[in-house]
Order: structure tokens, then sequence, then C-alpha cells
């Protein structure tokens, strides 16, 4: 036996894409589009310094970003069943795919960070900008609306591409709680002919590919959005 | 005499230990363009901005427009009041920094007034022409001079029809050769009819469109009057030294 088996390494490619890819990109982009929306509200809550709701949120950020990821999804694939079985009786959990559990935890997680990329953006933005929208009538929902965020968001633009590429590869975890994604499914594949070098190896590339693509993606995003911060319209 | 558009009494407002407004008392007439001077920390921009509620006063009166306020107390409608019928230049231009100069403009037309967009474009143009900016349209604020942001400002705040502007130093942050170039903008438009009170140090404006100078020290109005008897013939010992230092 080879150290290294090309033909072996050719043939898992396509077959961790054919099983991974879809739960890699579909946890990815779920978790981030539901931490962007609890991050934005945690933002919000630390700063306007809503009352009660203000102490929640500080230690949820804190919680979630002082364990890990894989404890905090071994505590949820584990522990929320039981709850939901204690409180729902006619519910049957054995239903629910272990993927909804992900989307719950890994949300949570990654909010609790990009709240923190939302607070930065948003106390970004120039006072001089808000109290010219006020000036001219605007209520406090439109101001956020239309000066204050489209402001922060190309503030926040780069740190968010960060933490999309954290995500994709922080999928990777998901399969400790039976999501098979590109990592679980390179692991089938290696042991099926007990090739995991090659398995592992393929889904690395999978995962470098996807990272590359998106962060491109994201900076010519962000050119866009800085658009007017150049000299010339 | 007609009754005063504006009428301030008792204005206070402290932040933390330093008082920086000791009971105020200012009338503005419709129409009136009203010139507040002083040295800097006096409280002429606090004041100012203590008429739209950008800062919160801790006790005063205003009646603005036949609307009275408690400037310690706004309720919302008063807030809403004022900013709907007032509009404000700053020192440092604010234009909104993602939006285009005619964007800038038509924001406040659209969002706040609900004119629709074509509409809005139009009386949007019109002012910019006005101040000189209509080969600048789609230009972003970032490409612009000082000058040339700040009376696109000036058109963002005229558009929107407001019985009172308020200008917090317009030419504070401008290179001396661009100052000219909005002075004669805000000249312009004093010519209008539209009640105009500004914070500035520049005395020939003061001179040359002022119906009433204002002199404020440490907190207080020491002087008030017309430009002449304020700037040549002023009583106030502050206000001649004031005068003094910068002739």
């Amino acid at each position: 036996m080879s150290v290294f088996d090309w033909q072996f390494f050719c043939k898992a490619i396509p077959l961790v894409l054919k099983d991974g890819l879809l739960n890699t990109l579909n946890l990815t982009i779920v978790t981030f589009v539901f931490a962007c929306v609890i991050g934005l509200l945690t933002a919000l809550i630390k700063i306007y310094k809503v009352p009660v709701l203000q102490q929640i949120s500080i230690v949820y950020v804190s919680f979630f970003r002082g364990t890990p990821l894989l404890v905090q999804i071994l505590i949820f694939y584990y522990g929320l069943p039981g709850i939901l079985n204690h409180y729902f009786e006619n519910l049957d959990i054995s239903r629910i795919p272990p993927i909804i559990y992900m989307y719950v935890v890994f949300s949570l997680c990654y909010g609790a960070y990009i709240s923190e990329v939302m607070r930065s953006a948003i106390l970004s933005v120039d006072k001089g900008q808000h109290e010219a929208a006020y000036s001219i009538g605007m209520s406090g929902a439109k101001v956020l609306r239309r000066i204050v965020f489209p402001q922060a968001l190309s503030n926040a633009l780069p740190n968010l591409g960060n933490y999309f590429v954290d995500i994709v590869k922080g999928t990777s975890l998901a399969f400790t709680a039976t999501v098979v994604e590109v990592l679980a499914s390179a692991k089938i594949i290696g042991a099926r002919d007990y090739r995991f070098f090659e398995a592992y190896l393929a889904a690395a590339l999978v995962y470098w590919i996807v990272c590359l693509i998106c962060e491109v993606a994201f900076k010519g995003v962000e050119k866009r959005s800085r658009k007017y911060e150049r000299r010339l319209a | 005499m007609s009754e005063a558009f504006i009428s301030i009494r008792g204005l206070k407002k402290n932040f933390g230990k330093n008082e920086v407004l000791k009971g105020v008392d200012l009338d503005v007439k419709e129409g009136e363009k009203v010139i507040i001077m002083g040295s800097s920390g006096s409280g002429k921009s606090t004041l100012l901005r203590c008429m739209n509620r950008l800062e919160k006063a801790d006790k005063g009166s205003m009646v603005f427009d036949q609307h009275t306020i408690d400037l310690g107390h706004w309720t919302k409608q008063d807030i809403r009041y004022v900013r709907s019928n007032s509009s404000m230049v700053f020192q440092g231009y604010n234009l909104f920094k993602h939006m285009t100069v005619l964007e800038n403009v038509m924001e406040g037309l659209v969002q706040c007034k609900g004119i629709p967009k074509a509409e809005a474009k139009d009386i949007a143009i019109h002012y910019l022409e006005k101040v000189g900016l209509s080969e600048r349209l789609d230009y972003y604020p970032s490409a612009l001079s000082g000058g040339q942001q700040q009376r696109g400002a000036i058109a963002r705040a005229l558009a929107l029809k407001p019985k009172a502007v308020f200008f917090d130093e317009p030419t504070s942050a401008l290179d001396p050769e661009l100052v000219a170039e909005v002075l004669s903008v805000m000249e312009k438009i004093a010519e209008e009819g539209v009640t105009m009170i500004v914070v500035t140090h520049e005395v020939g404006f003061a001179r040359d469109i002022a119906d009433k100078v204002v002199f404020m020290d440490k907190g207080v109005i020491c002087e008030e009057g017309k430009p002449e008897q304020i700037l040549y013939y002023p009583r106030n010992d502050r206000t001649k030294e004031f005068l003094n230092l910068i002739a």
C-alpha cells in the first residue's frame, strides 16, 4: 500500500462534494444570516442600553464567546432534545433532524461574535451623520435604516467576511452531532477503504476552495459598498 | 413690532458640573437674521443645538412658531414640530457620506416630507443650482472640497423649505479662500426672507446681513442690538475685548 493513493484522492473529491458540500453550505448560510440578525439586535440592545435585555445580552455574549463551540454543540445536541421532550410531550423528537440543533447553536455562537462587529461598526458612524439626519426631521428608526446602517454595513464587511470564512470551517464540528457535512463525508469515505489521509486531504481542499470563493465574493461586495469613499464618483 | 417667531426664556444647560448656559433669553422675529458671536466656550453652539433638541436643555421655555415647548421636557410632538420646520447647517458639513449630493438633498424631501421622487429631484436640482453645484450632482461628498460640501449642506437645509435655518459655525472648518463662496451663498439666501440664526465669527458677514447681533460670554447674552451698534460701538467690556481680538 503506497503512502498516498492519488487515484483514491481524485475519486474522493467528487464524493465529498456530493455527500457533504450541501450540508456545509446550508449550515454556513443559515448560520450567517441568523447570526447577523442576532448580532445586530444584541448590538442595538447594548448601544441603546435597553434595561433587562442589556443584562441578558451581556451574559449571552460572555457565555458563547467564553466556551468552546464544540462544547456548546454537545450541550445542545444532547441537552435540547431532552428539554423539548419534557415540555412538549406530543413532540416526536426523533423526527427532528440533527442539523436543526446545529442551526440553533451555530447561530447563537456566531451571533455573539458578530454582535461585537456590529456594535463597533454602528459606533464608528460619525455622530454628525446622526445629527444631520435628526435635524432634517427624520425619526430615530429612519435614521438607523437610511443613514447609519448603510454606512455601518460597509464598515462591518471586512470583519463579516472573516466570520463567514470562519463559519465555513466551523461547520466541520457539526460532524460530532451526526450531521453529514464535508468532514463527516470524508470520514465515511476514508473508512470504507481505510484511506483517511487521502479523504481528509480531499476535505481540506474542498474547504480551501470554498473559502477562497467566499473571500473573493466578499472583497467584491466590499469594494462596491465603499464606492462612495473613492475620490471620484 | 410683530410678535417673536422664536422666543426663548431662561434657557439653562449644564454639562456635568460645567454650567454652559446660565439663563438665556432670546427673541427672533420672522424673517430676521440673527448673528450670534462670542468666544469659544461661551455657549453659542449649545444654544443653537438646544433649539432643535440635538442637545437637551435642563430648564427653560421656547415658543417656536406659536408652539410652546418646555425645553427641559420635550414631547415627541415638540421635537417633530421643530425639526420639521427648521433645519441646520453644521460646522463639519455632515453630508450623508454614502449618498451623492443630489441624493443628500432629496433624502429629507422624500423621507421626511413624503414628496414623490421625481418631484423631489426637481426641487433638489433647483436648490443645488442656486448654491452653484449643478455640475456636481452625482458626486459623493468625499470627492468635493469643503466649500462645495458646505454649499451642498446649505441646499439640503433650504430644500425642505424650513421656517428657520440654524447655522452652526458654517465657515469655521473651511480654508480661508473657501469661506467667501459659502458666505456669498448665505447672503443670497438671506435676501429671500427665511429666518436665519447664525453662529459665526465673520464680522463682515454680520455687518452686511444681520438684523441683530447677539454677543455671548460665559453662558449669558451680554449684549445685543443692531450690528452697527454692537460691532462699532460696543458697550460691554467683553464685547470690546473680543472684537479687538478678531478685528
